[in-house]
């Protein structure tokens, strides 16, 4: 039977250099959607999809993070706790982000590449499944995206690898794709993953895209992946898989079902995250929209 | 007349009208796309030939002093590592745009505070007054045009736009005095929020100030007298400060807009109008709002 899953794993170690200059001094995750930073957005969608427990695997500085999802400080508190109910209700909001899970920080320790925070955070998991998912990418879906990877495990008690329909020329060379077959509408039994297949050797249209669930029968082959790696180079997660699927073990691609992708690790990608995330914003998602279409019509008449 | 050569930008706000984003980090550092918006006020700043640029801050605002120091080792070994020497370099000219001095505020009274703090860093020079997140985008800069007027005219200078809706006579100084030349009031009187019916002029204090080093001694004043009933304002000494018969200009500012990047809506607006004047993503993402607001 599958076991629930309570943890996810959020690697947050990176330099988000391609957000430079902002992320000299702060991190890419932090970045503001509207009013909240990127990773809070990715945290409400797992808790949405039942997780406690997350482990944030970060690096050595980068207290951003850290201070964000603890306390509020002292003296923010206090300005804020006087006599006005509008501010008090922000600092009850502020409060209750510490609680929004049980949050773990550990420093990232090892080569470059998607596999050592799994590495790292795997001790702090224990020998339960957990939901390996980035920092600076997530799904705007009709049912959380999470929820859907999650019944795909509970289905195979296998691990789950979130995928998208893409079929874009540049997609074929950014993604790795599925190749396999249907064992549940929108769920694939893989029998090979091909990374960045290019048009012509590409099995199929499902892209990995977003997160994964990784069950503990994953972490030996990562393991052997690391011991096995020739020096200088970068430890992809993907490799686990790659060896899980020569040793014959089930991993069940998912599509993830009426769902829009947002990526806010490049400038452009960011904006249009945040025209997303602004158009659905309760307090000024109308008046904003309007700007926006006054903006864009200006621009177009000129 | 002292050569302008310094500038205080205010930075000890708690950006609470930004919660809970700013929990933990300055507004001062919210980005436009990707540039933070005091790095936007500094860059003016410094066109203009500000030479020290004296930052007041709090505890909670290591961010700013990190981004306009030299890029961290772990950062300049990953740029480098990658080949992207081009960002590292632009990266670490951040750095030596100007002398950067930081000094704490150590109680927020008020607008004038800041200058408590900063007082024994100007030295008897004119100095810009400018807060860390908003600015207004003219050519010539702001700071520019108003450096200029005070060569002109030896007196402070208040820079002002006019006010674009009711709202904003509500929301802003709105200035008094004598048309003195093209865009220029020598004041008399600055009106806190007077409301349209009751405003002397249709100019609007906006977004910092020149001010002779007398400004100090006006504070000071203010400062003496402080029974803490009201914030400590920065107008009260320039109100003085007229009143001694120190000359005192608004200055409108000149083929500009006006940002104030102080509220969400605001900040916003602010980003996309930036995002597209930024030549890498402009066309792209205005194609993409085209077919996303169809």
């Amino acid at each position: 039977m599958a076991q629930a899953v309570r943890t996810a794993v959020i690697p947050a170690a990176g330099f988000g250099t391609r957000m430079l200059p902002i992320t000299k001094s702060l991190s890419k995750e932090m970045l503001p959607l509207v009013d909240k930073p990127i990773l809070q957005v990715v945290i409400e969608e797992l808790i949405e999809a039942g997780i406690r427990n997350i482990i944030i695997v970060t690096m050595p500085h980068k207290t951003d993070i850290a201070d964000y999802f603890g306390p509020v400080q002292p003296e923010l508190a206090a300005l804020l706790g006087g006599g006005d109910p509008a501010k008090q209700a922000i600092l009850r909001q502020l409060e209750d982000v510490q609680h929004l899970a049980n949050f773990t920080f550990i420093e990232q320790q090892g080569v470059y590449g998607t596999g050592t925070p799994v590495l790292c955070a795997a001790p702090y998991v224990g020998n339960q499944p957990f939901i390996y998912t980035f920092a600076d990418d997530f799904f705007i879906a009709k049912e959380n995206s999470y929820v859907q990877m999650l019944q795909a495990y509970e289905r195979h008690t296998a691990p789950v690898i979130a995928c998208q329909v893409r079929t874009a020329p540049e997609d074929y060379l950014a993604y790795a794709y599925m190749d396999g077959v249907q064992v549940y509408p929108g769920e694939v039994r893989v029998r090979a993953m091909i990374e960045k297949p290019g048009k012509d050797r590409v099995p199929g249209n499902l892209a990995s895209i977003g997160g994964f669930i990784v069950t503990p029968e994953v972490l030996p082959y990562l393991q052997q992946a690391k011991a096995e790696l020739p020096a200088g180079r970068e430890l992809f997660f993907n490799s686990a898989f790659d060896r899980m699927l020569a040793d014959g073990k089930t991993l069940i691609a998912r599509e993830i079902k009426d769902a829009q992708y947002f990526d806010t690790g490049k400038k452009l990608e960011y904006m249009k995250t945040s025209v997303a995330m602004a158009a659905r914003h309760s307090e000024i998602g109308a008046e904003f929209m309007t700007f926006l279409r006054d903006f864009v019509k200006e621009r177009t008449e000129r | 007349m002292k050569k302008v050569r310094k500038a205080v930008i205010a930075a000890a706000g708690f950006g609470t009208r930004f919660l809970p984003q700013t929990k933990a980090m300055p507004k001062e550092m919210l980005p436009l796309v990707d540039k933070p918006i005091i790095q936007r006020v500094v860059e003016e700043l410094v066109e203009a030939g500000i030479e020290d640029i004296i930052i007041v801050s709090n505890y909670s605002k290591r961010p700013i002093e990190d981004h306009f120091d030299v890029p961290s080792a772990e950062l300049t070994a990953t740029l480098t590592a990658s080949g992207k020497m081009e960002q590292l370099e632009k990266i670490r000219k951040i750095s030596d745009m100007a002398n950067f001095v930081y000094v704490r505020q150590k109680q927020a009274l008020g607008n004038a505070a800041p200058l408590i703090y900063a007082k024994h860093l100007i030295n008897h020079e004119p100095f810009i007054y400018a807060w860390g997140d908003d600015f207004i985008d003219a050519s010539p800069s702001r700071f520019t045009q108003m450096i200029e007027a005070y060569k002109q005219t030896g007196g402070s200078i208040v820079s002002c736009v006019q006010a674009e809706n009711d709202e904003a006579y509500d929301r802003y100084g709105i200035v008094a005095g004598d048309q003195a030349g093209d865009g220029m009031i020598k004041m008399t009187t600055i009106v806190e929020k007077p409301g349209k019916a009751n405003a002397p002029s249709n100019l609007a204090s906006v977004s910092g100030y020149l001010f002779t080093h007398d400004i100090l001694d006006y504070v000071d004043q203010i400062v003496a007298e402080y029974d803490g009933s009201d914030e400590l304002k920065i107008q009260g000494a320039m109100q003085r400060m007229i009143d001694d018969g120190h000359p005192f200009f608004a200055l409108e500012i000149a083929n500009g807009t006006y940002y104030d990047a102080g509220n969400k809506l605001e900040y916003l607006k602010t980003v996309f109008d930036f995002a597209l004047k930024n030549p890498y993503i402009s066309d792209e993402l205005t194609a993409y709002l085209r077919k996303k607001l169809k």
